[in-house]
């Protein structure tokens, strides 16, 4: 087998998202508001909260680019 | 944008490393994110296997007592659901997630936010799946969930909703998985990568996904109906108030039906990826197969009936149904036909994944035979509902997609993992899986023949039934033992498997062309070049490269195919190499996604006015919109909604020439315009209630409420997307950097008033007619 051959060069540093917990936390946030609608509105309140929190968080981490 | 510019040692976070928790919660890298949905479908899908042993440890024998008939129900259902929506699917997802950027060359999914978000929500939405069993409310209705069954009077308090909103959950997730693989494929390739040229997992990994972006949303309209009818009152699906339970049964296999190609697609992508690998040999009639997944994903769309042939359907829509049902056979058959071409004098390497790879066509076309047989009508009627369905469905999902998944973890995990696993264990695997396989499922066609209903919990010591179960159920502790050796042989291969290397199977595409596991970019080195199917296979045998010459299959029989091809190829010397280009669909990778989530959304409301105008003028009590809709206040506000997208253009345009202020003011302008419409509909809403005109009241207002409530719930939608948008500009973050992601939330806004043109049609002008 042959080296393969290398034409594409890509960048030389690579631009990745930083590690964020705000996905998570969005995600927890819809879930509670789904659970709530089942079990106890507090949960949907909670969930609310915690989505328009990561909403901002995330938006904040998205003007800091 | 944070730089990656240090040193990683592996992408995976190590289990006793500080903190490692928050960086499985924190990480937004696609190889880990594929890891975690790999290991949490892997961990329900031995949830499901392990309800499927008890549902068969309880039909072992007639009158058996292992599970109470409440119980019996509740784990069908949860069975089903966790198998299609919380086992298979992101399995399949994991498989995308980490491997399609690899295979395109990229660095990662186009929105690695989203990506994690997606996991998330899959993961919380099992969660809460299962919570309902601590809540006592385990859903007992079938994965289906048909109406009236789901109706209050039939179903106790809360198991609906579990069954209802943890899918509601899911599906947000699935369908943003969706827009983020097409996205990725659409806009994250390199040069020279055209879309001909993207690998089959890719290619077929983005119609599983249009397939579901688009098949779902009739779904999510019958589940928000169906919530409306339990929580308000609504009667969508009260025969007695003009409402139809067969709505939701056409809605619900809308989806239904193509959910099976959205498991079944990615997996024909893995098969059409080992099959060539381990025969030495391309993809026979790739095009075709390419081609052939498109007419699948379109003919799905246009099954969904052929699950009704028993409601009544009139011979009409009876026989088109199983027309389009049995045509379906014609793409899945060049498929067949492709990868037996493909294999056929090929120098074959019987690796474990090749030998599940073969263990999936054979499975599979004996699950699309009896398909066919459900297709006709009349044999339908008569195996309905019977355990030959069952049977058919497992062939399907079970032998067919479960089948490639083990294939493709043969396959891949030595890319992710970097170590080996073990072909001598791997091939105990295989057999008792496939042999358990066959016992268990072979029997319940038997079972359906000999009359034999599904979803009953146990059955009387007579009709012959007995012998057959029991064969089913010694299969199904078989796969279960099969399971075991897998894991087995997954914990061995991470503690002492042998190195894999990047490239343990001398394969063809670009995830082979760095190391294993990748490191967090994905590719340190150049990417080769990519002049066709196989890019990292061309760069290894440049001697042998497929762009050299299109017909490189050699001849039938031959037995080593490789150097005689080669041989050609240098007689005949190098071709001219393809010169790349962009396309439109590139352009803004904001718009993209936001062009693919809109035409979900489409299908949604077109679900709704469906519907709608099908009940126009049902209600069997009550005002109808003739009595109770006012015109000319509906056409004042929807003069104010369609202004708003003249203003946001005018803020797009201006955004373009980086006049910050005039871009700021013609927002302000549009968030004006939305939120007059809105007050404005809510005043409506005040002045119907006041008269008793409620979802509650009749079908119109239930349907009235739900199509304009909808509807109102997105411009909501648009209007904080608008805030955050004029908050960004009032701060002077609104640049003409920006203006893609701008123009995508105008997009949507501009949406968000088209849909309202139809509503205002189809609700209000139609009273006119």
């Amino acid at each position: 087998m042959s080296e393969p051959q290398q034409t594409e060069q890509p960048p030389s540093a690579v631009h990745l998202p930083a590690p964020t917990v705000w996905p998570c936390a969005m995600a927890a946030g819809i879930t509670l508001i789904a659970l709530g609608l089942v079990t106890s509105l507090a949960f949907s309140v909670a969930g609310a909260a915690l989505f328009a929190l990561a909403l901002a968080g995330w938006l904040g981490e998205l003007l800091r680019e | 944008m944070a730089t990656v510019e240090r040193e990683y040692a592996s992408p995976l976070p190590r289990a006793r490393s500080p903190g490692w928790l928050l960086t499985w919660m924190t990480t937004v890298d696609h190889k880990t994110i594929g890891i975690m949905y790999l290991c949490t479908g892997l961990a329900f899908f031995l949830l499901g296997g392990a309800q499927a042993l008890l549902i068969r440890a309880q039909l072992a024998v007639p009158g058996a007592r292992v599970l109470a008939p409440d119980a019996y129900n509740q784990i069908v259902t949860v069975h089903g659901v966790t198998m299609i929506f919380f086992a298979v699917m992101p399995l399949l997802f994991g498989f995308a997630n980490y491997v399609v950027p690899l295979m395109i060359g990229a660095h990662d999914m186009a929105f690695p936010r989203l990506n994690a978000l997606s996991y998330w929500l899959y993961l919380f939405s099992g969660l809460m799946l299962y919570f309902s069993y601590f809540a006592g409310a385990a859903p007992d209705i079938g994965w289906y969930g048909y109406a009236p069954l789901t109706l209050y009077p039939f179903t106790a308090a809360g198991r609906t909703e579990f069954w209802l909103l943890s899918l509601a959950v899911s599906a947000i997730g699935t369908i943003a998985t969706g827009v983020n693989i097409t996205s990725t494929v659409l806009t994250q390739r390199p040069r020279g990568m055209t879309l001909g040229r993207v690998p089959m997992f890719a290619w077929m990994s983005v119609i599983a996904s249009l397939i579901f972006i688009w098949g779902v949303p009739p779904f999510t309209a019958a589940a928000a109906m169906l919530f409306i009818d339990r929580t308000l009152g609504g009667h969508v699906y009260d025969a007695a108030a003009g409402g139809s339970p067969l709505i939701y049964q056409h809605l619900f296999w809308a989806f239904g039906h193509p959910e099976v190609y959205v498991l079944a697609l990615p997996a024909f992508g893995i098969i059409s990826e080992v099959i060539p690998v381990y025969s030495r040999k391309p993809l026979f009639g790739a095009a075709f197969v390419a081609a052939a997944s498109v007419g699948i994903a379109g003919l799905s769309m246009l099954v969904w009936a052929h699950h009704m042939f028993t409601v009544g359907m009139g011979p009409l829509a009876n026989t088109f149904f199983s027309f389009m049902s049995m045509l379906i056979a014609i793409p899945t058959g060049i498929k067949i036909f492709n990868w037996l071409a493909t294999m056929w004098g090929g120098a074959l390497r019987l690796t474990t994944s090749m030998i599940f790879a073969a263990g999936f066509i054979g499975t599979f076309v004996l699950g699309g035979i009896t398909g066919v047989h459900v297709a006709l009508t009349p044999l339908d009627w008569q195996i309905s509902d019977s355990y030959y369905l069952v049977a058919h469905f497992h062939y399907t999902m079970m032998g067919g997609v479960m089948f490639a998944v083990f294939a493709g973890a043969y396959y891949w995990l030595p890319k992710i993992t970097g170590r080996l696993l073990d072909e001598r264990l791997g091939l105990v695997h295989f057999w008792l899986m496939l042999v358990g396989f066959h016992l268990t499922f072979f029997s319940q066609h038997v079972l359906g023949m000999l009359g034999m209903p599904r979803r009953i919990y146990t059955y009387p010591p007579y009709g012959g039934w007995m012998e057959w179960n029991l064969a089913s159920t010694v299969g199904a502790a078989l796969m279960g033992v099969g399971m075991l050796v897998f894991l087995w042989n997954i914990l061995a291969s991470l503690r002492h498997g042998a190195v894999a290397g990047p490239d343990p199977w001398d394969a063809f595409t670009l995830e082979w062309a760095t190391s294993s596991p990748p490191p967090p970019e994905n590719f340190v080195a150049p990417l080769p070049p990519v002049r066709g199917r196989r890019p990292f296979w061309d760069a290894k045998y440049p001697e042998l490269a497929d762009w050299r010459e299109a017909d490189h299959a050699p001849a039938a029989g031959d037995e080593r195919p490789v150097r005689r091809a080669a041989a050609a190829r240098q007689e005949r010397g190098a071709a001219p190499e393809p010169q790349p280009k962009r396309h439109w669909w590139q352009a803004d990778i904001n718009i993209v996604g936001v062009g693919i989530f809109i035409t979900s959304e489409a299908i949604f409301f077109i679900s709704l006015i469906i519907v709608y105008v099908y009940y126009h003028g049902r209600q069997t009590s009550g005002p109808g919109p003739r009595e109770v809709l006012d015109i000319p206040y509906a056409a004042v506000i929807t003069v104010l909604l369609l202004a708003s997208s003249f203003t946001i253009t005018r803020a797009g345009a201006r955004l373009g020439r980086d006049d910050r202020r005039g871009a700021l003011l013609w927002l302000l302008a549009t968030i004006a315009l939305g939120a007059a419409f809105l007050i404005g509909q809510g005043i409506e809403y005040t002045r119907l209630v006041a008269e008793n005109v409620t979802p509650a009241r009749n079908l119109f207002g239930t349907m009235f409420f739900t199509l304009t409530g909808f509807h109102g719930l997105h411009v909501l939608v648009g209007l904080v997307g608008l805030l955050i948008a004029a908050g960004i500009g009032a701060a002077g973050r609104l640049t003409a950097r920006r203006h893609g992601g701008f123009e995508a939330l105008a997009l949507y806004w501009h949406f968000v008033d088209g849909v309202w043109v139809a509503v205002f049609s189809v609700v209000y002008l139609w009273t006119l007619l």
